[in-house]
């Protein structure tokens, strides 16, 4: 694998272990999986994946890592849903979100589907999840892994992301934005987001990525939580959106993510000259070589209650906007 | 027929609890039913490409339940049910056609191997074809 000098010249100050870091780049990564309880129990599906070598990722007790190379799309399991083949870091952006049963969920840029079938599960198959993608090719894959996952709490819709601010102002309980993004955390699984790799396409996105964040961040109801996450290492991509935003969103609050085991990196706090926003500071940088996985970016965002009625036990944690 | 009929008449056939759907939302569709949460059937601000998963597809006079839907729901099937062993069930999710002897109606039935329900198939003179959709199959 033959990295652009670009990119190991920017990345040199990201990691003080560098060599490592590229070490774990150039590693194949070990197939993971999620249990679906929604469609059996963790034992249950367990008892059926017994002969499969299954290490438990620490920090999610429905993702498992298999110690071998296996072919296991094929097995009958999957074809029942028990199972959904599902890279280790992109479990943590739902886990983030921590999404509650009988909520208004908004997944902007949803498919393959991965996540939203993932905060199905953690919602037990109720309330709503808006499951958005802009691209209608896409949209196949997302609906068929919907169908496989047994997902019924799911609307999905085809907008441009950017959409939901202006007509859906104040509606979710919780947004995950994981955002469209340059992809180098997925090198390990595929070269192919260096074959494409540029600055000015790092850019770009960032502009991107800026406009699906303030609509999506305007869509979410106060008090309510928002996830932005990419799988990408580029700073523009990641703390420069944030930190953009933070200035624009004095009502937007960044708060720390808890993933007990899970081995996380503090966010840069300037890049290229450029000093972030305090309100970065909170969010966690996934590096290939910490936990074996791909490389990861999320910041878990929580809007001012401003106007709303304070609880009564003084928590943050607001119950949903009363239903229609 | 209404919403209510087709559902009625899918409890009838194969003799699942009556009221086993009534915390979901039904949606038509042309001539499908989906089911979904309540909160997602009220969901229209904007336009959606489909809601929750499809129960059933419906004929003039019969009403096909999908494989997706009876893979949450077939559990609870008490008639027109046709268990299979290891073997079956594999050449079954491949689609494959197989001769057996099943106490079932002709029409569509629910199949299961084990505790699991693998989807729909149609039972006829002593043969079961699988209703399992291409998309699903797994690769052989």
């Amino acid at each position: 694998m033959r990295f652009p000098e670009r990119f190991l010249q920017r990345y040199q100050q990201l990691a003080p272990d560098f060599d490592d870091f590229l070490q774990a780049l150039k590693t194949p990564l070990k197939t993971c999986i999620r249990l679906n309880t929604l469609k059996g129990s963790r034992e249950q599906i367990l008892a059926r994946l017994q002969d499969l070598a299954l290490s438990p990722l620490p920090w999610y007790e429905d993702g498992f890592r298999l110690r071998e190379r296996q072919s296991i799309g094929n097995r009958l399991e999957h074809f029942l849903g028990l199972f959904y083949v599902q890279e280790a870091a992109s479990m943590l952006p739902p886990l983030a979100l921590t999404p509650q049963p009988g909520e208004r969920i908004l997944d902007v840029a949803a498919a393959p589907g991965s996540k939203t079938t993932q905060i199905a599960q953690l919602m037990n198959n109720t309330g709503l999840i808006v499951a958005n993608d802009s691209n209608k090719r896409r949209l196949r894959g997302l609906t068929g892994n919907i169908d496989r996952a047994g997902v019924l709490n799911v609307v999905v819709t085809c907008q441009p992301g950017q959409v939901f601010g202006k007509f859906l102002p104040g509606f979710f309980d919780r947004i995950l934005l994981d955002a469209p993004c340059s992809s180098e955390g997925t090198i390990r699984k595929s070269a192919s987001a260096l074959e494409f790799w540029s600055e000015s396409a790092i850019n770009r996105l960032a502009r991107t990525q800026i406009g699906l964040l303030i609509s999506a961040f305007r869509a979410l109801r106060p008090g309510g939580v928002l996830v932005y996450s990419t799988c990408t290492f580029a700073p523009e991509e990641n703390e420069g959106v944030l930190s953009y935003f933070f200035r624009r969103m004095p009502e937007a609050q960044s708060e720390p993510v808890s993933l007990p085991g899970l081995r996380v990196r503090s966010p840069l706090k300037e890049w290229q000259g450029e000093q972030f926003h305090p309100q970065v500071a909170n969010a966690i940088r996934i590096l290939p070589q910490d936990n074996d996985t791909e490389g990861f970016f999320l910041c878990r965002i929580r809007k001012s209650p401003a106007r709303e009625p304070v609880t009564t036990d003084g928590s943050s944690e607001l119950p949903p906007c009363s239903r229609q | 027929m209404t919403d209510k009929k087709l559902l009625a008449e899918l409890i009838r056939r194969f003799g699942f609890p009556e009221h086993l759907f009534s915390e979901w939302a039904l949606v038509s569709h042309n001539s499908d039913i989906f089911i979904t949460t309540p909160e997602a059937a009220e969901f229209t601000t904007i336009k959606p490409v489909r809601k929750g998963i499809r129960l059933a597809r419906c004929f003039p006079h019969s009403i096909k339940p999908t494989t997706n839907a009876m893979q949450l729901w077939g559990q609870y099937a008490t008639r027109n049910v046709i268990p299979l062993d290891e073997s079956q069930a594999n050449s079954f999710i491949q689609g494959q056609e197989l001769k057996l002897n099943a106490e079932a109606e002709d029409g569509f039935v629910i199949v299961r191997y084990q505790e699991f329900t693998l989807g729909v198939g149609h039972y006829r003179q002593g043969i079961l074809r699988s209703q399992v959709p291409r998309s699903r199959r797994p690769a052989s």
